[in-house]
């Protein structure tokens, strides 16, 4: 597909996206109502608030109720997208997450922002690996995990009626533009956004971009990387991938996440059971987050294109050794 | 006892040891709360279970969901004696948890899992506030369940949002006394800003009064209705043997305390 990517960053940031999305939705539909535990100054909505009161919401800091007051909303005729830190909006909510939202059938949107290394200076506490792992065992969920602002407005615009757990995990700025506006985007979708022969990257979120320059990297070796944006961690796009594993015969995988549950294993397991190709995972390798600025924490955890573009060295190895 | 009441716990009493398993101290507990809300006091009935304007009725205290299907059942939404043959079978609809993914309407939370009711039942009646409408939310909870720190959270939003369509019944059959001094919530929730109302949660009248009353004051406070019930109540043996708390009744026993229940 024809992308915009220049390595820039993009020309808005996400949360602006975010915002202007939110008020064309409000103003659409009057029955969608935006809730958010007390980071409205993260995202900066509270323009939003002000001047939507009767559909936005600062429930203060209490995450959990949140998440069951989006429920009652939902069953009472609303269109609810609730919003904390990624930490926050799963890993402290998942209980309800799980049950009231999913095992409930309620149709509600989660948004987790700054999630993984994106929570740069707030730290450890802040830094949400997991989020992926746990959010794709809700049966039913859609999991997305966002490359480019975008598809951040595609996916608020598409899920609004979508019906059970929906998780958009974002981070809130410094995307670069990878898609063009208009862009059609959907659920269990990927993105074929490189060609190429010798191996595949599936990239999310951050990480795409990522791909992409480590795409160019092994070009420079003469490897020709197939690069995919996966959209939706869940649902996979199965086709897309059995087809580039088919083609291409490896794959890694690059995500801003733990590789304990994640897009990684995701893939690893889809594929080990239809075609097993050599899949190497770039992500989180079961640590937790410490404290820096983004490029520190790329190079500290190891999401770097030269270190996708180590792995898919190693996994090209491997191939040639099958 | 009214015969209604006799015949609501025979039925739960029934449904558990159809199904081999329930919590019927807890049950008969709240039966008559949720019969009152149901008989005398809620906008609901079998062919309103899908009306926007409609009462709702929240069960946050999982384990009485065998007080629930019997009032159902006297209400003409659930025939007895399908929910007697299915219950507690594989993939049943029919479980001692409410289970909302197989019913449309009629039941309309799933509980199970502490603490996920109040917080539901909080947004059900701010989107009623939103809307316009008339409705009422009664959620039941139990004292126990106020160990759960979402409940707090629910009642802080519920008081700052001026939720007087809620009304949060605490069936307080001190349960918690044996986890953990709670002190008085009567003091906790008139201290979040909620209109609190003591009743016997046994006395049908007293109940029908109580919110009436509660229903009655428009006033920008969510009200709390602490009722004041006992485990098992409309049995000796039940109110005696906390067993009771999680066992079903084999059929002598079913028989035992059936007479129980006829002579209370």
């Amino acid at each position: 597909m024809k992308i915009r990517y220049t390595g820039q960053k993009a020309e808005k940031e996400v949360f602006q996206v975010f915002n202007e999305t939110m008020r064309q939705l409000i103003e659409q539909d009057a029955r969608v109502v935006y809730l958010d535990a007390d980071l409205m100054g993260s995202l900066k909505t509270q323009e939003l608030w002000k001047r939507y009161p009767g559909n936005v919401l600062n429930t203060g800091i209490q995450e959990a109720n949140m998440v069951g007051v989006a429920c009652g909303l939902y069953l009472n005729g609303f269109k609810p997208y609730v919003h904390s830190f990624s930490p926050f909006a799963s890993r402290r909510v998942f209980d309800q997450v799980f049950l009231s939202v999913g095992y409930g059938r309620k149709s509600v949107r989660v948004i987790g922002s700054d999630a993984g290394i994106m929570a740069t200076h707030n730290g450890g506490t802040h830094m949400c690996f997991e989020d992926i792992a746990m959010m794709r065992t809700v049966p039913g969920a859609c999991v997305v995990d966002i490359s480019d602002p975008v598809m951040c407005g595609a996916f608020l615009k598409m899920t609004r009626d979508r019906p059970g757990l929906t998780y958009i995990r974002m981070p809130r700025r410094d995307l670069p533009d990878i898609y063009p506006p208009e862009t059609a985007f959907a659920e269990g979708r990927g993105m074929l956004l490189r060609e190429g022969s010798d191996i595949t990257l599936v990239g999310c979120g951050i990480m795409v971009a990522t791909c992409l320059q480590a795409a160019e990297l092994l070009a420079s070796d003469g490897i020709e990387a197939r690069v995919i944006d996966i959209v939706t961690v869940k649902p996979l796009d199965e086709e897309l991938l059995l087809d580039s594993a088919g083609r291409t015969g490896a794959v890694v995988t690059a995500e801003n996440a733990s590789v304990l549950g994640g897009l990684g294993s995701a893939v690893a397991e889809y594929l080990s059971s239809v075609h097993p190709v050599p899949v190497l995972k770039v992500g989180i390798q079961d640590s937790f987050g410490r404290v820096g600025t983004e490029s520190f924490l790329r190079k500290a955890y190891g999401l770097t294109p030269e270190s996708v573009a180590l792995r898919a060295r190693e996994a090209l190895k491997l191939k040639q050794a099958l | 006892m009214k015969n209604i009441f006799r015949n609501l716990r025979k039925d739960a009493l029934y449904l558990s040891h159809k199904c081999r398993d329930g919590n019927l101290q807890s049950v008969f507990s709240c039966l008559d709360i949720v019969w009152v809300l149901y008989d005398r006091i809620m906008n609901w009935s079998p062919e309103k279970a899908q009306d926007a304007d409609r009462d709702f009725f929240i069960i946050s205290k999982g384990q009485a969901t065998l007080a629930l299907y019997p009032v159902l059942i006297e209400k003409g939404f659930f025939d007895k004696e399908e929910v007697a043959s299915e219950i507690g079978l594989f993939n049943s609809r029919y479980c001692i948890q409410t289970d909302v993914t197989k019913f449309s309407g009629g039941v309309e939370n799933s509980a199970g899992s502490l603490g996920h009711g109040l917080p539901f039942a909080v947004g059900i009646a701010y989107a009623g506030r939103i809307k316009g409408s008339p409705s009422q939310t009664f959620v039941l909870c139990g004292d126990g369940e106020f160990c759960e720190g979402t409940m707090w959270e629910a009642c802080l939003f519920a008081a700052a949002k001026k939720l007087d369509n809620l009304c949060v019944i605490v069936d307080d059959n001190d349960s918690v006394g044996a986890m953990i001094d709670m002190g008085s919530m009567r003091l906790k929730l008139e201290a979040f800003g909620f209109d609190v109302f003591s009743v016997n949660g046994h006395d049908p009248d007293a109940l029908e009064a109580v919110f009436r009353r509660a229903g009655g004051l428009k006033n920008g406070r969510p009200k709390a209705v602490l009722a004041r019930t006992v485990r098992g109540y409309g049995s000796p043996t039940m109110m005696e043997h906390d067993i009771w708390f999680h066992k079903a009744p084999d059929a002598e026993e079913l028989a035992m305390l059936e007479k129980e229940v006829e002579a209370f």
